[in-house]
């Protein structure tokens, strides 16, 4: 069993060991949220399919679909009413910070 | 957490989905203590992962829950997740299997479950469990019904930020946790390490363009229709429209000498026909084409099931196409010969194009236990006929998809024959005495 000072100094090797790995990650996650930022942006001025997302956003279809998956998973996004061929997304709360 | 020191049982069940579990609790039942060693981070196999199943139409997890369930509480079976299986070898009469477990970052006795942290976690990685249609976080839990219901740290896409350690309510992350050593003693083993699907997809036989975004494979299909999917109902990927015409591919990469897996799948005629009775009922109005050179509906109630899909108005064309493209509204081109028609070679375009491809063995036993791969690379048995779970290895048995593919029913009918054929060895071996 470590004592907690031991596992302050261990925890901080291991994060300098993975320096790299972690910035790497970190970079992606503020990718991430940047693009949920965008599709949240486009959601506050009302619901939308996820071509519409995409075309406003600038991210592919694919890649919407994926994060307004993601977001409805953890609560941030709803299914909204059917408009032709595709369903509407609306925003669950009006809170800009996503998932 | 396992301890460094040697644990003991009578059988060791490598495997756990259903065909392993089965296995195990009918062991267990009998009075013998087994032990479950499964690579992933939940017992259940594919089938917890399946929408519905053929030929009843059950609730796949509404049938396999209760299995995890009882074997995760049955006194006389212990279950190990996260373990890899070094090496397993006879040593004066008994089997020891000598295995890692791989660490969690987070301890299984403080864990309860809660998702705060995954909730939390800023970083998005692909949601393999949903066929990768969504997003998971760096630490997560598989499913809302994983036993054990504990989360994990996928460490290659951690930024080690610490916030799943600040909300954890239990103090249960540990990034520090590492891989641990143990060894498993027991008298007999059950292989029943299951299948995969074909991953590196043959586009050799399928077409130069690329396959697209709205080709997918079987096991995706079975998220798009499963309750608790990425959409929570069936979109195309590519784009989220509401798929007006859906194809299936039959075949692919099965009976294919030029692929080296000549074999049949067997089970993908029949989950094909269901997932498509699945979707008539989800999109009445999509159409639903199933391109098949033979259908195999070999079982019990099968070949009722394959005439009540025609009846549905499934259309099943005898051809097999290769995909000639991606057109811009993300419709997939498929070009085959109408072998019925007659009029030479075809070219028709689906919303959503569903490949039914090849089971490969999960697992290859070679150099990691004392048994053999046959040629098509699943476990060998000597006599297929006489005794179908039977390895080359006294005291080692297989049963469900390691063995060869099958279905369900047939994976559970092996298990039992596996357990009782552990059993009798045991029973043997100790003169007679059945479970202490
Ligand atoms: C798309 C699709 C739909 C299907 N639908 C149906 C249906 O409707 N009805 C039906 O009857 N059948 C269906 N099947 C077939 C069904 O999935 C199988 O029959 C069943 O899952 C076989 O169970 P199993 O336990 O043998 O293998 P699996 O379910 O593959 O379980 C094997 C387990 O072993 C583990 N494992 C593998 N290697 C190791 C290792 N080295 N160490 C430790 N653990 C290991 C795996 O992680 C897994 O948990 C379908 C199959 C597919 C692909
Ligand atoms: S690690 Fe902590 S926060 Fe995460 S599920 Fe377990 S108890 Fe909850
Ligand atoms: S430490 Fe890793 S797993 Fe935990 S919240 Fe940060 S990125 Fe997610
Ligand atoms: S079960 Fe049907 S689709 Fe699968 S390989 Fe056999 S014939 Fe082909």
């Amino acid at each position: 069993m470590m004592q907690p000072e031991e596992r302050k100094a261990a925890l901080k090797a291991l994060k300098q060991s993975r320096a790299e790995a972690n910035k790497a990650n970190a970079a992606q996650a503020k990718q991430q949220k940047k693009k949920i930022g965008l599709i949240a942006g486009r959601l506050a001025q009302g619901p939308a399919t996820p071509l519409e997302i995409a075309q406003d956003t600038g991210l592919s279809p694919k890649e919407t679909l994926w994060y307004l998956a993601a977001m409805r998973k953890y609560g941030k996004v709803n299914e909204g009413a059917k408009s032709g061929d595709y369903f509407n997304y609306e925003l669950n709360d009006t809170s800009a910070e996503a998932c | 957490m396992p301890s460094n020191e040697t644990q003991k049982f009578d059988s060791l069940v490598l495997g756990g989905g259903i065909a392993g579990l089965a296995a195990a609790l009918d062991l267990a039942d009998a009075g013998y203590q087994v032990a479950v060693l499964e690579r992933d981070a939940t017992i259940g196999g594919q089938m917890i992962r399946l929408s519905k199943v053929f030929p009843t139409l059950d609730c796949a997890s509404c049938i396999t829950t209760p299995k995890m369930a009882a074997a995760a509480h049955h006194p006389n079976i212990t279950l190990f997740t996260m373990c890899r299986l070094e090496g397993a070898q006879r040593v004066d009469g008994k089997l020891e299997a000598r295995v890692t477990q791989l660490p969690r970052y987070v301890d299984p006795d403080k864990c309860i479950g809660c998702r705060q942290c995954e909730y939390e976690c800023p970083v998005m990685v692909d949601d393999h469990e949903q066929g990768g249609f969504t997003a998971r976080k760096a630490i997560y839990i598989p499913f809302s019904n994983a036993i054990p219901q504990l989360a994990l740290i996928d460490r290659e896409h951690c930024m080690m930020c610490g916030k799943c350690s600040s909300v954890c309510p239990t103090g249960a992350v540990d990034q520090l946790q590492q891989e641990q050593e143990f060894v498993i003693q027991a008298e007999t083993m059950v292989l029943s390490t299951g299948f995969e699907l074909m991953t590196d997809f043959p586009q050799r036989a399928y077409g130069a363009p690329g396959l697209g975004d709205n080709v997918i494979s079987s096991l995706q299909m079975e998220r798009l229709l499963a309750p608790h999917g990425p959409y929570m109902r069936v979109l195309r990927p590519g784009d989220g429209k509401e798929p007006e015409s859906i194809a299936f591919v039959q075949c692919a990469g099965s009976r294919d000498l030029q692929l080296g897996k000549p074999y049949c799948s067997r089970v993908c005629c029949m989950y094909a026909i269901k997932q498509a009775m699945l979707l008539s009922g989800a999109l009445p109005l999509a159409d639903l084409t199933i391109y098949y050179m033979d259908i195999r509906a070999f079982g019990k109630n099968y070949e009722q099931f394959f005439q009540n899909a025609k009846a549905m108005g499934v259309e099943f064309v005898k051809a097999k196409p290769v995909i000639a493209g991606n057109n811009p509204d993300g419709s997939v081109v498929l070009r085959y010969e109408d072998q019925e028609g007659g009029t030479g070679a075809v070219s028709r375009e689906h919303d959503l194009v569903v490949m039914s491809l090849a089971m490969l063995p999960a697992f290859s036993p070679e150099e990691i236990v004392p048994v053999s791969a046959a040629d098509d690379g699943f476990v060998m048995v000597p006599q297929p006929k006489l005794a179908p779970t039977l390895t080359e290895a006294a005291g080692i048995f297989t049963c469900g998809v390691a063995a060869g593919p099958k279905d369900i029913v047939d994976s559970i009918a092996e298990a039992g024959a596996a357990a009782l054929g552990a059993a009798k060895y045991m029973a043997a071996k100790r003169g007679g005495q059945a479970a202490a």
